[in-house]
């Protein structure tokens, strides 16, 4: 019983660890540039699709990863240059635009590929049964921790050790006086934008090796996604860290104890947060 | 007030210039120059004081009229690319980062600017001491006259060659505005121009050479800061005080 409970709660790390990646990117392009980009999850099921490529083609999955993820990356970075910078500013034209975008590239994604539920295979290197205190568990998911850590970790250098860091949560509060001090703040907007961009891509690759990458997942990951910055606070990046590793514990147990509601339990906090603490967690008061 | 203005040193040189707030028209015709010297633009509450700083950091558009800096027309320039050019800015209740410390706002806005470079950080901490003591806190947790100093030593690491300054007694006691008083002087003796706006006549009176006074977002009024000053019929009819 005790062996079942550690590996759910392994489970829900891992799990955890695919909305972090997933979750930090959106947040941390709505706490700068106040656009909720409804495209997120397309973005994540592109990039897990073109790894699947990747590995279907190659067999190599750490190319996988890094194709997919910048992929979605330069993806990121035509339409915020081309479109998305356009309308800056605008909430209504923004938001659409972000939703033309995930239908876009959802019905693409209906054209090149499986009309069915895929998954990436992991290479057997990757993913050696590693026992740890006694219980055996898949290297590979791990291994996925161990990236999301160090996402998170590398996200807070950026954002607290760097002057583009600086720039960023200083833009957050105020990004008229930020411009007005000689930051050319639309080129920040565009490099975060970018890094969102490249983070649901490489969510995309992770979840794709984990879950499966299904035709129509992207509005499932898209509320997955708005469920992880809703509860752990707009714009916050502990937040990010905080509310992934309950979303997952809930989705992980959920599965286990009561599978028919698993996805109608991640709402509970949900609900929670906005009844009690509507900013968020971690959040501030916009 | 539409005659040229004889100062051929001006560094920065506004000529009738308007500019809206959606529909409303805020400045009607605003017109002034700065060269190496503080000028002081007076006037009551909302006859566009602040729409004028606005306006020449390109935060507010203007419509019509025209902002030469050094020769160069800045009115169709991005904020950043004004600043950049070496105009500092601080504005009206200082507007400091709740998100960033002291030290943080320092090194955010500091910019090395080649042989020229005179602000460094280090350089504003000198001149701030109490700055220095107090790098590691949020710059929203210093006092009102620290943080004015904050703003200021924002501003300067940007190495300006001349200082927007918006208000810069507003909600500060009398001795952090006799800082502020203070520090003006250091600046304008490292020829920094400052164009500064203002509801302290006092401020004004201690640091400007030559006061504007702004009645309805237009320009009605020039001369040397005493002449004006020393007049209390003047000051009477444009301020009201």
């Amino acid at each position: 019983m005790e062996l079942k409970f550690t590996i759910l709660i392994l489970n829900g790390l891992t799990q955890a660890a695919i909305l972090f990646v997933l979750g930090s990117g959106l947040t941390l392009a709505f706490g700068l540039m106040r656009v909720v980009n409804l495209g997120h999850g397309a973005f994540y099921m592109l990039g897990g699709y073109l790894g699947w490529s990747v590995v279907k083609a190659t067999g190599n999955w750490p190319l996988a990863l890094i194709v997919g993820g910048l992929a979605i990356a330069l993806l990121g970075l035509l339409f915020e240059k081309t479109m998305l910078g356009r309308v800056r500013g605008r909430d209504l034209p923004e938001t659409l635009l972000t939703v033309a975008l995930s239908m876009i590239i959802s019905d693409i994604c209906l054209i090149f590929w499986a009309r069915t539920a895929i998954t990436l295979n992991v290479p057997q290197y990757l993913n050696p049964p590693i026992t740890l205190l006694g219980l055996t568990y898949p290297g590979f998911r791990y291994l996925m921790m161990a990236i999301s850590i160090f996402i998170a970790v590398s996200l807070w250098v950026i954002l607290y050790k760097t002057n583009l860091g600086r720039a960023v949560r200083a833009g957050v509060d105020d990004r008229e006086t930020v411009s007005a001090l000689g930051i050319n703040i639309n080129k920040i907007y565009s490099i975060v934008f970018v890094l969102s961009a490249l983070l649901a891509g490489l969510a995309g690759v992770l979840g794709g090796s984990y879950l499966q990458l299904s035709p129509g997942g992207d509005t499932t990951i898209l509320t997955l996604s708005l469920v992880v910055i809703i509860v752990g606070g707009m714009g916050s990046l502990l937040g990010a860290v905080v509310s992934s590793i309950i979303l997952g514990q809930i989705m992980s147990f959920g599965l286990a104890f009561a599978p028919q509601y698993s996805y109608f339990l991640i709402f509970i906090p949900m609900a929670l947060v906005l009844a009690l603490r509507p900013q968020g967690l971690f959040g501030r008061q916009i | 007030m539409s005659e040229p203005i004889g100062d051929h040193h001006a560094n920065l040189e506004v000529s009738d210039l308007q500019t809206y707030y959606g529909d409303s028209h805020i400045l009607q015709g605003c017109t002034l120059s700065v060269g190496q010297e503080c000028v002081a633009v007076l006037g009551r509450n909302g006859m566009g004081k602040t729409t004028l700083m606005r306006s020449v950091m390109g935060l507010t558009r203007p419509k019509a009229g025209s902002i030469r800096w050094k020769d160069l027309e800045i009115s169709k320039k991005e904020p950043f690319e004004i600043a950049n050019l070496g105009i500092g800015y601080v504005p009206q209740g200082r507007r400091l980062f709740p998100s960033l410390s002291v030290e943080e706002h320092i090194s955010l806005t500091y910019r090395k600017t080649g042989e020229e470079e005179i602000w460094t950080p280090s350089r504003v901490y000198d001149l701030f001491p109490e700055l220095a003591n107090r790098r590691k806190i949020s710059g929203t947790r210093l006092s009102g006259g620290e943080q004015q100093m904050l703003a200021i030593g924002r501003a300067l690491v940007t190495n300006p060659s001349i200082i927007l300054l918006d208000e810069p007694s507003e909600g500060l006691s009398p001795i952090a505005v006799d800082l502020v008083i203070e520090t003006c002087r250091k600046l304008l003796k490292e020829n920094i121009s400052i164009l500064l706006v203002e509801q302290n006549i006092h401020v004004a009176e201690a640091l400007a050479s030559r006061v504007y006074i702004l009645v309805s977002g237009r320009t009605v009024y020039n001369s040397e800061a005493a002449k004006f000053l020393d007049n209390l019929e003047l000051r009477e009819k444009y301020l009201g005080v």
